[in-house]
């Protein structure tokens, strides 16, 4: 169990780490539906937000293009999140991960806030490419196998693709401007 | 004589009526973030209908300029075209690692 704890506390570590600045010490995960809902409602926000900071700081196409699909995909997850704990009748709760996951986006935002052309365009890829991965895992491997509402749980596996295809996006995008 | 005649162009319309085929729909589903089929058989003058049944939206874009493309599909909305011409390469250029083809058939 303590090992199995360790594992747990390494995976969030790996997982949520969006960049390097991160790490999750705390005991092992564990998340009730509420709190899901939260931690994912969360995890869209904030790469809608990295988008919208995007938009204003790139001129390069491929980037403007990626960072508007990023926008929209992001909040029609998030609308329908919205739908299933209205319908639910849940209410997102804030938790340790979800606090955590906003703090480590304020300090992502700041360094892609400092920096410019294509200096800006390579670290927001390279932190897409990074966020989405982290997420990805997190969906799988805590996300969905912890939701106990079975709503919740197929909303979950049915957002896993498009963030796989997001990733894949992000790594076309990385490689062709020299990432 | 003319009985004969009546007969051999009866016997061609029946001919033609067997031989000539009538364009088909074909139907696309966008989901799970693939075009489903991702390779469609089709003949020309058939149709293919896309629909969207995934949370986040999509289009169909022809690969070939010029050429066409729908307007970002919502989920549930329905993207329609006659094939005509050559096989057809496409994507979703929303998320343009999506892509799927039409190859036209001779044989359908």
């Amino acid at each position: 169990m303590k090992h199995l704890n360790k594992i747990c506390i390494a995976l969030f570590a790996l997982l949520f780490a969006s960049t390097s600045q991160m790490v999750y010490a705390q005991s092992a995960p564990s998340f009730n539906d509420a709190e899901i809902a939260s931690i994912a409602v969360t995890a869209n926000d904030i790469d809608i937000k990295y988008g919208e900071l995007a938009l204003t700081k790139t001129k390069n196409k491929e980037i403007t293009n990626f960072a508007k699909t990023m926008i929209n995909d992001h909040k029609a997850v998030i609308q329908q999140a919205v739908d299933l704990v209205t319908k639910l009748k849940v209410t997102p709760q804030d938790n340790a991960l979800s606090k955590q996951l906003n703090a480590d986006a304020e300090t992502t935002r700041k360094m892609l806030s400092s920096k410019k052309g294509a200096a800006f365009n390579k670290a927001y890829i390279d932190n897409e490419v990074a966020y989405h991965e982290a997420v990805i895992g997190a969906v799988k491997d805590v996300l969905i196998p912890q939701s106990q509402n079975a709503e919740l749980k197929a909303l979950l596996e049915a957002v896993l693709p498009a963030l796989e295809t997001h990733l894949e996006h992000a790594k076309m995008v990385q490689k062709n401007i020299g990432g | 004589m003319w009985n004969n005649k009546i007969l051999l162009a009866l016997a061609l319309c029946f001919l033609a009526c067997c031989t000539s085929r009538q364009p088909v729909t074909h139907y696309v589903e966008i989901k799970q973030m693939q075009f489903v089929p991702a390779i469609l058989e089709v003949a020309q003058g058939d149709s293919v209908i896309w629909t969207n049944k995934d949370i986040v939206e999509h289009n169909v874009v022809n690969e070939s300029k010029p050429g066409w493309e729908s307007k970002s599909l919502k989920m549930g909305e329905m993207y329609a075209l006659k094939i005509e011409g050559k096989d057809i390469d496409y994507l979703c250029t929303l998320h343009p690692v999506m892509k799927g083809r039409i190859v036209i058939s001779q044989n359908k």
